[in-house]
């Protein structure tokens, strides 16, 4: 049997139980997978010039 | 195990375990951290940048070996820091922008699903009425209702006491009934 905190766990239901109906719809507010994948290697590309800014710095 | 040598240079190995982190770390909250940033900033464009600052900048830290206690906390702080930036810089801002994603028939809180136009209708009025919250509960309540964090973790993110974030929460949420009611009022008239 669930316990009482996982039952209010489940769910999108506010966690206080106060919060306005439609809460959850925000929740879909996300990047589209194109989004998601366009920011992941703009910040591979820009870790890498990082990495390579390093490498090239004399360390004596 | 020694990971880095004298002069802070990490071990290839240990990169790698901070890339994995990193990957893992992104795929989760990548969504919320944009989210976030786009209801701050009601532009799509300039949250997708947000949110690649953000990351960035977690990323320096996790490099830099950073004590950091919670990931979800850290990451909302960086943006917190990045957007009050942002609202310095540019004082007059979302309106303009407001009327010219209407003028360009687009919405900027587009859902992913696009055939869900009523969900995505309730998510921008929604979005709308939270905005209209002033600032010391907009983002508490946001922070508790949609992101569910618990009211110790948004103390760390807007730097107040557990017990002062409870209180916002809690008027927080009474004006945002009294908005919506209101709304729902001069709706049916």
């Amino acid at each position: 049997m669930l316990k009482q905190k996982q039952l209010k766990n489940r769910g999108d239901k506010c966690p206080d139980g106060l919060c306005p109906v439609g809460v959850d719809a925000i929740r879909e507010i996300i990047l589209t997978p194109q989004e998601k994948r366009a920011v992941y290697f703009r910040l591979k590309d820009q870790i890498f010039k990082q990495k390579q800014l390093l490498q090239e710095i004399p360390l004596f | 195990m020694v990971n880095t040598n004298i002069l802070g240079v990490k071990s290839t190995e240990k990169v790698r375990e901070i890339e994995k982190l990193f990957g893992e770390i992104y795929s989760r909250e990548s969504d919320a951290i944009f989210r976030f940033c786009l209801l701050r900033t009601s532009d799509r464009e300039i949250a997708l940048d947000f949110t690649q600052d953000t990351f960035m900048r977690f990323w320096n830290s996790l490099m830099l070996e950073k004590d950091i206690k919670n990931h979800r906390t850290f990451l909302f702080t960086i943006s917190r820091n990045l957007i009050i930036d942002w609202y310095r810089k540019k004082k007059a801002f979302s309106l303009e922008t407001l009327m010219e994603n209407a003028a360009e028939g687009r919405s900027s809180f587009q859902l992913v699903a696009p055939d869900n136009v009523e969900t995505e209708v309730e998510a921008g009025m929604l979005v709308a009425r939270i905005r209209e919250l002033p600032e010391p509960y907009s983002n508490a309540v946001y922070l508790r209702c949609v992101e569910e964090l618990k009211p110790r973790e948004i103390s760390e993110i807007l730097g107040e006491s557990a017990n002062v974030i409870s209180v916002r929460i809690s008027r927080g949420l009474e004006q945002l009934r009294q908005l919506l009611h209101v709304n729902v009022k001069t709706k049916t008239a």
